[in-house]
């Protein structure tokens, strides 16, 4: 946590700031989709409250704390209770870890007579060099809340819904998994910092002896790994049940799937989580394949550190991190757009259907990713 | 100051409680998750020996295990689901 | 009481409270997520000990897949309602007194063999490399490692048959 007093705080501030962050995104996220879907399908969507309809969300959020909190009849109480508290809180860890921006460095300065020495704050909120491995199994923790959620409304609509929801999700963990391998390969860390930093230079590679540098192309992971790319973002579409993956919700089939029986601010709450989870897959595909928050060869922390060189060390650090820190949204922003847009574009897919793209398509496209990149990666490293 | 004997104690009474709930729960599935708790106490002793001692086969020998009882796990659930499946009353009633 | 001291306190308090609490619990589905919340303690055990990809590959597989299964199944087949008797309490004075044996063994065997174990500092922490275990899994451990590949293709076979086979006699039985 650090070394005295100010850094400890600064570092639970940051933690709070972090998860503010995140939870402040979901009312921008759910105003972009009502007014970008009806966009979409042609029509206008809420515009009435608050100019171009952003007091809507206000509006609704009223409307659901009003709503009465009703059982049914079968509820288990303390589990039915816990699912929509515990939604947010996988998503929340696993978006802590991911690098939002450069660490700042603060030089020694003196306040009200005491010296505070040299720190080196992360734009994260706790500093991990495993953070793959973290995310994945947060990810993992995260069916609990659907098993939980369905099972305990004590209705036969929700159970199965949960069921199925379950059954996807750790279908598609597998297929997670295998497509984070070939990146890890690539870049040969866990590291989500090292990762983004490994990006930050222009793409290139051994053939032989030669060194073969593509100098107009970024060192992003997605010129390295298309197919783990496409694997990768197909997968995270399944785990966080958006469209075309959300036969759980399915409100032809199941009427809300998990969530029937819930009601109120309680289905706040399981959209939040939702929303965490989207949040946190933008961020694992902005940081893994599309260079995190540097964008070579124009912004990164050398150019930024040339072109900050008038300011003082601590100025300059903290001006590059604001930078970067606005590239890092720019991309997240646009990751999340395209959540959105995909969810109004395609139609779901059938039980059947998923269950095959899962095991009989990712799989074995995973497995052989790996494979090929594990072989590439022997012959270009000796 | 954590020694091995304060992980090896734990490791120990995590076993024992799953020998208790092996040898006197007549659910199967209750049995099934013992024998998983015994595994795991027995990995966490391997590491914690591998730790101590400076082995990085500890840590190997947590890997196999936790995946023959992984596999292991998955092959009884699947028979108990055929069981009770083939059983004319619904739910569990061994 | 250093950080170390309380966080292993904490795990081992937690991972021996879910423990008990899985095998007395009758209500079959509380056991199993207690069950969970002791693999989650087991896992942190291990990132305190260095091993932080095993205590990650431990949350993934064990209490994020495993367990899931566990609860699935038991979900599916509806036996979490509640009983009369809320803890599994039979004939207690036996059943315990095979509980208090086992540990009264163990026990005589740490206190003989105490002189052995001489305390490590916690803080002189080796941080087991991926790579090295990677390494030591394709030349040492080889063999091994292929035999367990080739049991789980087994274990993956062999489900799917047993699954085949319930179908095609639940149809012959009609």
């Amino acid at each position: 946590m650090g070394s005295d007093g100010f850094e400890v705080m600064v570092n639970v501030l940051k933690i709070g700031a972090v998860f503010f962050l995140m939870v402040q995104m979901v009312p921008l996220l759910v105003w972009v989709e009502r007014r970008g879907s009806a966009f979409i399908q042609n029509r206008l969507g809420p515009n009435r409250i608050g100019p171009l309809g952003l007091v809507q969300n206000l509006a609704d959020l009223v409307k659901f704390f009003c709503k009465e909190d009703f059982l049914g009849q079968n509820v288990k109480k303390p589990f039915f209770y816990a699912a929509p508290v515990l939604c947010l809180l996988p998503a929340a860890l696993a978006f802590g870890v991911i690098p939002l921006s450069a660490p700042v460095q603060i030089e020694a300065f003196s306040f009200l007579g005491k010296t505070f020495g040299p720190y080196t704050f992360y734009f994260q909120s706790f500093v991990m060099s495993m953070g793959v491995v973290f995310v994945l199994g947060m990810s993992a923790l995260s069916v609990y809340v659907l098993l939980l959620a369905g099972w305990s409304s004590g209705s036969k609509f929700s159970l199965y819904g949960s069921l199925r929801a379950c059954a996807q999700s750790i279908s598609y963990e597998l297929a997670l998994s295998l497509s984070v391998v070939g990146i890890l390969l690539v870049f040969n860390t866990f590291d989500f910092a090292q990762m983004v930093e490994a990006q930050s230079g222009p793409f290139y590679f051994y053939w032989g002896e030669y060194r073969v540098e593509l100098a107009f192309l970024p060192g992003w992971g997605i010129f390295y790994q298309p197919l783990g790319a496409v694997l990768l973002f197909v997968s995270l579409f399944a785990e966080a049940q958006r469209v075309p993956f959300d036969l759980p919700e399915a409100e032809a089939e199941l009427v809300a799937g998990y969530h029937t029986e819930y009601g109120g601010v309680k289905v706040i709450m399981f959209y939040m989580g939702e929303y965490g989870h989207i949040l946190v897959a933008s961020a694992l595909m902005v940081s893994l394949y599309f260079g995190g928050y540097t964008l070579w060869p124009f912004l990164t922390q050398d150019t930024l550190a040339l072109a900050f060189e008038g300011f003082s060390p601590t100025g300059a650090s903290l001006m590059t991190s604001m930078v970067l820190f606005v590239v890092f949204l720019i991309k997240w922003l646009l990751f999340l757009w395209i959540f959105i847009w995909v969810r109004w574009t395609l139609p779901r897919f059938r039980y059947d259907q998923l269950m095959d793209l899962g095991w009989k398509t990712l799989l074995p496209y995973a497995l052989m990713n790996t494979v090929f990149t594990a072989g590439f990666m022997l012959w270009m490293r000796g | 100051m954590i020694t091995l004997n304060h992980f090896l104690w734990v490791a120990a009474l995590l076993f024992s409680i799953g020998l208790f709930g092996a040898l006197n729960r007549k659910n199967g599935i209750v049995v099934l998750m013992s024998i998983e708790l015994m595994l795991n106490a027995v990995s966490l002793s391997f590491v914690a020996f591998g730790r101590f001692y400076g082995l990085e086969g500890g840590v190997l020998a947590a890997f196999f295990v936790m995946t023959v009882s992984a596999a292991e796990a998955g092959v009884g659930l699947a028979l108990i689901v055929a069981l009770v499946r083939n059983m004319k009353k619904p739910g569990f009633h061994f | 009481m250093s950080t170390e001291t309380l966080t292993f306190f904490l795990l081992s308090g937690l991972a021996l409270y879910g423990a008990l609490a899985s095998v007395l619990y009758k209500n079959l589905v509380l056991a199993a997520l207690h069950l969970a919340l002791s693999l989650l303690a087991v896992g942190g055990l291990f990132f305190l000990m260095g091993a932080w990809f095993l205590a990650g590959v431990q949350v993934i597989v064990y209490a994020g897949a495993v367990m899931v299964l566990f609860v699935m199944v038991l979900m599916l087949f509806d036996s979490g309602q509640d009983t009369q008797q809320k803890i599994f309490l039979p004939l207690w004075v036996i059943k315990t007194s095979v509980l208090l044996f086992f540990t009264g063994l163990l026990t005589g065997f740490f206190s003989l063999s105490l002189h052995l174990f001489q305390p490590l500092l916690l803080g002189t922490l080796k941080i087991y490399s991926v790579k090295d275990m990677a390494r030591l899994l394709f030349s040492e451990y080889v063999l091994l490692f292929e035999v367990v590949g080739f049991l789980l293709l087994l274990i993956a076979v062999g489900v799917v048959v047993v699954c085949q086979s319930v179908f095609v006699a639940g149809d012959k039985k009609q």
